[in-house]
């Protein structure tokens, strides 16, 4: 394909030659088209000046490099830019604003272990009287069942006892719990 | 995989437009990575997206923008390359979406009962987290200000109905609700709320110790 080929190609073809040959002519074809679009879709949309700036180069840098990608059975090359643009822009807030962990971390409920509810001021001292009262052996079984998330399988191995008296240590212990906790829950 | 519960046209619209933020996103995707019909209307919305991308008015772009672009053709792609498809954390099958974003550390809540924040900015007070609940427990009884998304990735949870993997929920705000895992095996969902929830006095406290 020459360079007059790209010129009066079809994006299609223009997108095949950068997957094929990295041809910086049908590049440059696909830039005069699509990039001045991209940034007038993204002012549409409410996007900044300079955000749809860097956002339409950013977005054909991206055709250049993921060309190979393109499907053409599954996408218009249009609805194909336009995905790239779409997560460009996603991304893009991403980069202005990432969480910590910590923010996610809100909606998990309180306590996240058994600690932290031994920590807590409701109730928390029903809850250490409560612990308190268990056998160390059944304390154990509880510990490694909770904080090693093992399978009473791999506790039995771990504590050299026989996998039916994990299962009973749990039970006991667990019915403890419960009866000492009675009406808190 | 064949789901019999879907994202409703409102929302796959805000999704494949541009409109819902990554977070809720992420577990809108989860969805449409593994179903046929709504990957189908994505595609659509996309495909319409497409033509009004054809039919804007070109705008003009800086002088040396294609000299800024050409400059940057021959840098390698600083784009971290995808994870590998169908990994795995305690047997449930990651959705693309949400490992590109990553996910934070496991929390324990109790015995197999481990929560993973996805790491997406909160925008709109939105935040996606992974949940693994092993078979035939209940999370505590919980109420949300705003929306909630559920991409039920394995296993079945019972929530007045039954949803299976696949299967979405979207709850509007709600008042208390309860999440029960089916008995066949533990349930892995992909959940997106939308302000902080509420969890009911002293059983969110308790729940883990006891619910062995």
């Amino acid at each position: 394909m020459t360079f007059r080929d790209c010129a009066i190609g079809e994006p299609a073809e223009w997108i095949a030659g950068i997957a094929l040959r990295q041809d910086r002519n049908c590049f440059a074809s696909l830039f005069t088209e699509y990039a001045p679009r991209v940034k007038g879709y993204l002012l549409r949309k409410g996007a900044g000046e300079q955000i749809a700036e860097e956002l339409a180069q950013e977005t054909l840098l991206t055709v250049w490099r993921k060309a190979g990608q393109f499907d053409p059975t599954r996408a218009s090359p249009a609805a194909w830019i336009y995905t790239i643009a779409r997560n460009r822009h996603l991304d893009a807030v991403r980069r202005e604003r990432h969480p910590s962990d910590h923010d996610v971390m809100e909606l998990i409920p309180e306590p996240m272990t058994p600690e932290q509810a031994l920590g807590s001021r409701e109730g928390g001292e029903r809850v250490r009287t409560a612990l308190g009262t268990l056998t160390e052996d059944q304390a154990a079984v509880l510990r490694l069942s909770f904080f090693e998330d093992l399978t009473h399988t791999q506790i039995a191995g771990q504590l050299g006892i026989p996998l039916g008296t994990v299962k009973s240590r749990i039970r006991l212990a667990a019915a403890h719990l419960r009866s000492a906790l009675d009406g808190l829950v | 995989m064949s789901a019999r519960k879907h994202p409703s046209g409102p929302l796959l619209e805000s999704f494949a437009t541009g409109v819902l933020p990554l977070a809720p996103g992420i577990t809108v995707s989860a969805h449409v990575e593994s179903c046929d019909v709504c990957s189908a209307q994505v595609r659509a919305f996309e495909a319409a997206e497409g033509r009004a991308l054809d039919a804007t008015p070109p705008a003009r772009l800086s002088a040396d923008a294609y000299a800024r672009v050409l400059a940057r053709l021959d840098e390698p792609d600083a784009e971290p390359s995808p994870p590998p498809a169908g990994l795995e954390l305690d047997g449930i099958r990651l959705p693309a979406a949400a490992m590109r974003a990553g996910l934070g550390p496991r929390r324990w809540l109790g015995p197999g009962l481990w929560a993973a924040p996805v790491r997406a900015q909160r925008i709109d007070d939105w935040r996606t987290f992974l949940l693994r609940v092993p078979a035939a427990t209940a999370i505590p009884s919980h109420g949300h200000r705003g929306g909630e998304l559920i991409a039920v990735l394995a296993g079945s949870f019972h929530d007045g109905e039954m949803f299976e993997a696949g299967d979405f929920a979207e709850n509007a705000a709600s008042s208390d609700h309860q999440l029960k895992a089916g008995a066949d095996g533990p349930c892995a969902c992909l959940i997106s709320t939308q302000g902080r929830l509420r969890w009911r006095g002293l059983a969110r406290m308790i729940t883990p110790l006891v619910g062995i």
